[in-house]
């Protein structure tokens, strides 16, 4: 994962409770770094390490974790570090669902060492539509499920997210159904 | 080559080319892409110019044939409806269409901000556009650069606190080693090169145990520190240092290691401290505490700690070598309980004042120690307090004193038995002086008294050899007693005023009268200088120049004895004479001169043999011319003589201070309205100080005894009582103890007493007795006494010196009775009468006491009539009475009495016969 995620995951847990806390959750993580260049690439490990240190130290669930993550993402990172990255992505949340597809296989271009997800989107309806979502790593659906959310919350809609597949369940991907 | 025709429709186009621009070759707008129409509002034959602007190229008014010239240039056109809109692209003019121009762009733009503010989308722009990637990069380099600064600012800040960690690690005093993995030195602060003396230059590499530890260094705290080194611990020790000059110290070294961000380590890191003043400290403490520990220990006095509840929390040994008990024991008891098991009448008298400032007890205990021995302990107690001041409980010192204190009892005994022995031995002189007095004086007046009776030459001659020897024996026997008393203390020098011309013109009387009858001639002058009046003793005076001058008569057969007396100095009304007294008597070796001060030695046995004498004379001396302050010196050449000199310390007198007879006056009536009771058992003596007292105006009451002194005391008021002390039954001590108690009479008592006991005057002020008159007593002491007591002006009395002169055959003389009848005759013959009446009564009543052996009642009616003998002054007699007296109380151990009260009755009759004849 590149450094901006893992900073995603400092700023998300520095903001909420505070420096002190960011360290328990990197002691606790082991991880040695003391700060993520947002354009280099980390090995997954410490997305993950962070992810479920952070879920001890703070005592929360790691898909409650996650969803937070996915969020803070979408709301604070793109928004204010990418300065209407996500508003270019569409008018409002169907349109940039709609392109989240060939947003992301943009950004494989963008980022060469970064393995981006796919997405993909049917069951395109006036108040639904179906994200499909492709992807090596395990155990990020609940970052999906928030990065959903934090868009709902982007372009004021009221959602409604299902994850009506997943790997666990037998499919070879996890599907959200967004209706609003 | 590819080179097929591409079928295109205007729509594949539309969608291809979203900000395209179609123009004819007037600039008119013929079409215009989706996208750009939603940027700038430009309708379909719309004039290029109209809305756009070319900015590159440099055209300044743009036409169709420039363009076309153009038309392999790079376009940026500007929307002049939005300024910020930049296009991007080319112009082409078709091969089909040579009246068109094509225009083909993409508007540029600097942030993905500027695409949302210009309300196009991901979706305005052909998928196969990169511009939103582009920008997408330009952000991502931005958000990179961010973080660069970012770093870099963090590295900056932790460069700046890097350098001042630096700077307080190189500044601290404290010493600091880096030292890489295997322990060589990288690098020290200064606080360590100046600690050491070692530079870092010269100790780079070097281990620091190689040249910092020494002999004093302990080897297991250097093997603990190699052995946390080797195993990447932290270790903290104390150990000592040696400087480069070699001088040891101590430090507390902090130590551990610095890890590289995979855990292995890199560096140690020591910080040391100099604790060498600490460990000084901790080492004088120690050795003060173990001084003072054994101190405590060692010393031979017993301590005990207490807490604040009075629990023994320490003792040491001595406290247990004292009592018994061990720490174990006591501790946590109260030790007043642990000392009562062996003794429950034990009383603790500590009480350790816990207020403010504390008091330091000191007393002495007297415990059972756990063996039951009885012991003394001296204690000390004190508080004792934190650095707060506050108590935090108390110490008791114990110095035992049990042989101290058996000491002071032994020395009370002692003292007491000393003070019984010396009191015994006053009573013994007060007795013996008049036990063996007494009868001398019998025995001597006795020989007078045959001597006037004998007439036959020879039995004269042999009596007169008994008188002599009497005299001689009664010198001796002066002599004897008046060492006694010196040896007891109990001999008093007087001072009193005299004239010293006088005395000493009756010592010169009586030498000259020694000497002449030796045969020798005897000189006595008296210096001019030498002052009228002195005050002094001169009764001892006498003595000493009799004694003296006695013994130069005695020792000198032929020539003389001269006597001089010199006013030695005079200062201010200090005065010392000198009396010098030489003769040219047989003289003494040099060598004995110093033995014959002491007691009863005299030079020889030959002179002890020839001359006699007790040896005591100059003893006597030289003791009462010590008590008088002066002293004594004595020069002697055998057969030559001998020179005595002697020096005494007087004070001037003056005329007051002598006691003269005093002029005769009226009596003036000074007592009278005063009523005075008179409490004598002895009849005579009652009516006589009654007589006298009513001379002087007194109203007066005699009783005989105590109860009806007591009873008169009850009924009505007197101002002053005269008290015999000796009375049958209730005597005038139990009399007046009533007096003052029962009756709470604060009446004047004078008590009238032949007693002189040394405690005479305490135990008369026990009972109450105001003032006390020796038997016999003077009218003048007697009314200046009651005087006195009643507040009334001092007096003259008309009171002639009573002197013992005897008119020539009789045994009775009258004038002292004379003195109290006031020359009355009548009265004086009603005394008289009384006198014989009184004394024929007394005496038979005392053979019949003697026949009974009833030695009690003898001594009590001896005691009764003495007062009336000595008013006659019938000396022998008296002296005769006083003695049956003495014998009475003694159980007359040798069984004198039936014949000397015949002696005695035998004299009375003589008296009595005188009287008659002289008086009536």
């Amino acid at each position: 994962m590149y450094g901006i995620v893992n900073k995603a995951v400092e700023e998300l847990i520095t903001e909420n409770f505070g420096a002190e806390k960011w360290e328990a959750v990197r002691t606790r993580a082991g991880i040695d770094v003391d700060f993520f260049i947002s354009t280099e690439p980390y090995d997954d490990d410490i997305t993950y390490k962070l992810a479920i240190a952070a879920s001890e130290e703070l005592h929360m669930d790691i898909g409650k974790v996650m969803v937070a993550l996915g969020e803070y993402w979408v709301l604070q990172v793109g928004k204010k570090k990418y300065g209407g990255l996500m508003e270019a992505g569409g008018n409002n949340l169907r349109d940039f669902l709609h392109n989240l597809p060939q947003f992301h296989s943009r950004i494989m271009l963008l980022y060469p060492k970064l393995t981006p997800p796919e997405f993909r989107i049917s069951d395109s309806k006036e108040n639904s539509l179906d994200v499909h979502y492709f992807s090596k790593r395990q155990g990020l659906q609940e970052f999906v499920r928030g990065l959903l959310q934090g868009l709902s919350k982007l372009y004021q809609t009221e959602t409604t997210i299902e994850l009506i597949a997943d790997r666990n369940s037998g499919s070879d991907h996890e599907i959200f159904r967004v209706s609003w | 080559m590819l080179d097929n025709n591409i079928l295109l429709s205007n729509n594949d186009f539309r969608h291809l080319f979203p900000f395209h621009l179609l123009l004819d070759n007037n600039g008119r707008v013929l079409s215009a892409g989706s996208s750009l129409v939603k940027t700038v509002p430009l309708k379909s034959g719309d004039s290029f110019n109209t809305w756009f602007s070319i900015h590159r190229p440099y055209i300044t008014d743009p036409t169709f044939e420039q363009i076309v010239a153009n038309k392999d240039s790079l376009f940026i056109i500007d929307s002049k409806s939005t300024p910020s809109i930049k296009i991007r692209g080319q112009f082409y003019q078709p091969e089909g269409a040579q009246q068109q121009l094509i225009f083909i762009g993409s508007p540029w733009f600097d942030s993905l901000d500027a695409v949302n503010e210009i309300g196009l989308n991901i979706n305005d722009f052909a998928i196969h556009d990169p511009i939103i990637d582009l920008l997408h990069i330009l952000k991502t380099n931005e958000i990179g650069m961010n973080d660069l600064k970012e770093v870099l600012d963090r590295f900056k800040a932790q460069q700046k606190k890097l350098k001042q960690l630096s700077l307080i690690a190189t500044e601290t005093i404290n010493s600091i080693i880096v030292t890489n993995r295997v322990g060589e030195i990288e690098w020290v602060n200064k606080a360590f090169e100046k600690v050491t003396g070692y530079h870092l230059q010269e100790i780079k590499g070097k281990k620091p145990g190689s040249f910092l530890q020494g002999e004093l260094s302990d080897q297991n705290t250097i093997r603990y520190i190699g052995s946390q080194i080797r195993n990447g611990r932290d270790f903290t020790c104390e150990l000592v240092n040696y400087t480069k000059s070699g001088k040891p110290y101590w430090i507390r070294i902090n130590g551990q290691p610095l890890l590289d961000s995979e855990g292995n380590i890199e560096q140690f890191f020591a910080i040391e401290e100099d604790i060498t003043e600490q460990k000084e400290a901790i080492l004088k403490l120690s050795w003060s505490e173990e001084k003072y520990r054994g101190i405590i220990e060692n010393m031979d006095l017993g301590l005990v700690e207490f807490d604040n509840e009075d629990n023994v929390v320490f003792c040491n040994n001595s406290f247990t070598r004292m009592t018994g008990y061990d720490l174990s024991y006591l501790t946590g008891k109260q030790l007043s309980d642990v000392l009562k098991e062996r003794n429950p009448n034990f009383e603790p008298s500590f009480r350790v004042k816990r207020r403010h400032g504390g008091i330091t007890d000191v007393y002495e205990i007297e415990i059972t120690d756990r063996t039951g021995e009885s012991k003394w302990l001296l204690v000390s107690k004190a508080l004792l307090y934190d650095t707060q001041r506050r108590i935090t409980g108390s110490i008791g010192i114990h110095l035992e004193i049990t042989w101290r204190k058996r000491m002071e009892l032994e020395l009370k005994r002692a003292r007491q038995e000393a003070e019984e022995s010396s009191k015994a031995k006053e009573n013994f002189l007060v007795n013996m002086s008049h036990e063996i007095r007494t009868p001398m004086n019998v025995i001597m007046g006795m020989s007078r008294h045959l001597s006037g009776l004998i007439k036959d030459k020879k039995q004269d001659e042999l009596l007169q050899s008994i008188i002599s020897a009497a005299n001689n024996l009664l010198v001796i026997i002066n002599d004897v007693l008046d060492i006694s008393k010196i040896e007891a203390g109990k001999l008093e020098i007087e001072k009193v005023g005299f004239r010293p011309r006088k005395f000493m013109q009756e010592a010169k009387n009586i030498l000259s009268f020694k000497a002449e009858e030796k045969g020798i001639s005897f000189r006595c002058e008296l210096s001019d200088d030498v002052p009228e009046i002195l005050v002094g003793d001169p009764f001892r005076l006498n003595q000493l120049l009799l004694n003296l001058g006695g013994n130069a008569v005695k020792f000198t057969e032929e020539g003389s004895v001269d006597c001089t007396v010199l006013l030695q100095r005079a200062q201010g009304e200090d005065v010392q004479l000198r009396f010098i007294i030489e003769d040219t008597g047989i003289g003494i070796d040099q060598d004995k001169i110093e033995e014959v001060f002491e007691s009863f030695r005299q030079e020889s046995n030959s002179v002890s043999r020839q001359y006699g004498g007790s040896g005591l004379g100059l003893t006597i001396s030289r003791e009462l011319t010590r008590l008088m302050g002066g002293s004594l010196h004595l020069e002697s050449q055998k057969g030559l003589g001998t020179r005595v000199v002697l020096d005494l310390p007087f004070k001037i007198g003056s005329a007051q201070e002598i006691e003269s007879p005093e002029e005769e006056t009226e009596k003036t009536g000074q007592l009278n309205d005063v009523k005075i009771l008179v409490v004598e058992d002895n009849l005579m003596n009652q009516s006589l100080a009654q007589s006298v007292l009513e001379s002087y105006g007194a109203k007066t009451l005699g009783v005989s005894n105590g109860n009806d002194a007591i009873n008169q005391l009850s009924k009505e008021s007197f101002d002053l009582v005269l008290m015999d002390l000796r009375m049958p039954g209730m005597d005038g001590f139990e009399t007046t103890q009533i007096m003052r108690n029962r009756l709470q009479l604060k009446t004047p008592v004078i008590a009238l007493t032949a007693s002189t006991r040394s405690e005479l005057k305490h135990d008369l002020g026990k009972v109450g007795i105001n003032d006390y008159l020796l038997k016999p007593y003077q009218e003048g002491s007697l009314i200046r006494k009651i005087m006195n007591h009643l507040g009334k002006k001092q007096l003259h009395t008309n009171e002639p010196i009573a002197r013992e002169v005897k008119d020539s055959g009789k045994i009775y003389d009258t004038r002292k009775l004379e003195a109290f009848t006031a020359k009355n005759p009548d009265f004086l013959k009603r005394m008289l009468q009384l006198f014989i009446e009184e004394m024929t009564s007394g005496f038979r009543d005392l053979k019949a006491a003697v026949e009974q052996n009833d030695l009690v009642k003898v001594g009590d009616l001896a005691h009764r009539m003495k007062p009336g003998v000595d008013q006659l002054m019938i000396t022998d007699l008296y002296e005769g009475v006083k003695l049956i007296e003495q014998l009475g109380k003694k159980n007359d151990p040798n069984g004198e009495l039936p014949a000397l009260v015949e002696a005695m009755e035998q004299l009375l009759h003589k008296a009595i016969d005188q009287i008659k004849a002289n008086e009536f």
